[in-house]
């Protein structure tokens, strides 16, 4: 830890002094180990991690004159990263945001284009008798197996497949001519 | 942007620094700080009309120190704050030292007096106006310290705002004693104090927003 500390130092006295390319090594160094350190620290993952990388990043480069050269330089870098957590925490808590991954089951429900199949696709079911309704819904739209379906509604799997099959003829019969009256309307 | 391509980058504007260019920033912003505050008093509060036979005695330049020295502590203290992972307990024992110094000589002062004139030494002429005055060409003051001391990267905003102030309201407190012909160590040490207080509580409140880095 001594020598860690003595040589990241170093660069940074090179660093002070103009030397881009001990820049780029001290600076390289340093991003490598505060990716785990906000890592560790933060509760949705990669992204918010590495901006706060790239934000003690030009922090460091920018304030690099602060550092006093008297005292320690990784206690200096490691206050800046705490005050950049610390800032992003606060900044968060003020507006609780969750990843949009996991929310994207409830997101999915609200697109316009969604609620309207769901508009067309309950009036089109509409016809069918309850019992076979409530049985193809479950197959097509909940997304359950035959199996699990015909159970779940007092079928056997040969009954249910048969009232699947009659319940996509009746649709048919009844849609495509309903297109075809459609057609003639306009 | 990718990480590797912003450390590429921020390598490629890489003038030499030193970490005294703060210091020396803030230091140069002081000018026209201490420019301003005595324009104030020129023209403004007007210079006292025994200036020439007071720079000739001692009392003129013992509130001088003290206030001076308040400046100092203030801008030994927003160094020390202003860079990450400094301790600011040695300015802050120095600033403790200076008002425990003001005050011990106060009271010294008053003991030594008449007991029916120790009021009138603390409240001399001006107590109602001294510490209003000592705010506001701070207040004309702080914009140079305030701007100047961006420069600097305080995980404490507020602390370092009040140091800021403190340096401010030293510096404004300094020049004032061109105007203030008050001459007794109890008022300089209850209303310049309070003056000076007034504006490191306010700078405070200010380096929570201008401090943000």
């Amino acid at each position: 830890m001594l020598d860690r500390e003595s040589q990241l130092k170093a660069l940074m006295l090179n660093g002070l002094d103009g030397d881009a390319q001990a820049w780029r090594v001290l600076l390289s160094d340093l991003a490598a180990h505060l990716r785990p350190f906000f890592k560790r620290r933060l509760f949705n993952g990669e992204s918010d991690a590495e901006d706060l990388v790239q934000e003690t990043l030009i922090a460091i480069h920018a304030k690099r004159a602060t550092w006093d050269r008297n005292q320690s330089f990784t206690a200096w870098a490691f206050t800046i990263a705490r005050h950049k957590l610390i800032d992003h925490l606060r900044r968060q808590g003020r507006r609780l945001t969750e990843p949009l991954d996991d929310a994207s089951v409830l997101l999915a429900e609200h697109t316009v284009e969604d609620g309207v199949m769901r508009r067309d696709l309950t009036r089109a079911l509409s016809i069918l008798p309850a019992r076979q309704r409530a049985l193809i819904h479950d197959v097509k739209v909940t997304g359950l197996s035959v199996a699990e379906a015909a159970e779940r509604h007092g079928y056997s799997v040969a009954a249910a497949k048969v009232s699947i099959h009659r319940s996509f003829k009746a649709l048919t019969a009844r849609f495509a001519a309903g297109a075809a009256g459609s057609n003639d309307e306009d | 942007m990718k990480t590797d391509d912003l450390i590429t980058s921020l390598a490629l504007d890489l003038p030499p620094t030193s970490q005294s260019d703060v210091d020396r920033r803030v230091l140069l912003f002081m000018l026209p700080a201490a420019g301003v505050a005595l324009s104030g008093v020129v023209w403004w509060l007007g210079l006292r009309p025994d200036l020439m036979s007071a720079v000739a005695g001692p009392t003129f330049w013992a509130k001088a120190a003290y206030t001076a020295a308040l400046c100092a502590a203030g801008f030994w203290l927003l160094d020390r704050l202003g860079r990450p992972g400094a301790s600011p307990r040695r300015p802050a024992i120095l600033l403790a030292a200076i008002l425990a110094v003001a005050a011990g000589w106060a009271v010294v002062e008053l003991l030594g007096a008449a007991p029916d004139a120790r009021m009138d030494m603390v409240m001399g002429r001006s107590a109602r106006v001294c510490p209003t005055n000592i705010l506001s060409l701070g207040a004309l003051a702080a914009p140079f310290i305030f701007f100047a001391a961006r420069r600097f990267a305080p995980v404490k905003p507020a602390f370092a705002g009040a140091a800021a102030g403190l340096l401010t309201a030293g510096l404004a407190a300094t020049v004032y004693g061109l105007h203030c012909p008050e001459h007794t160590a109890a008022f300089v040490a209850v209303w310049y104090t309070l003056g000076v207080g007034l504006v490191a509580v306010l700078g405070a409140a200010l380096g929570r927003f201008t401090f943000r880095w």
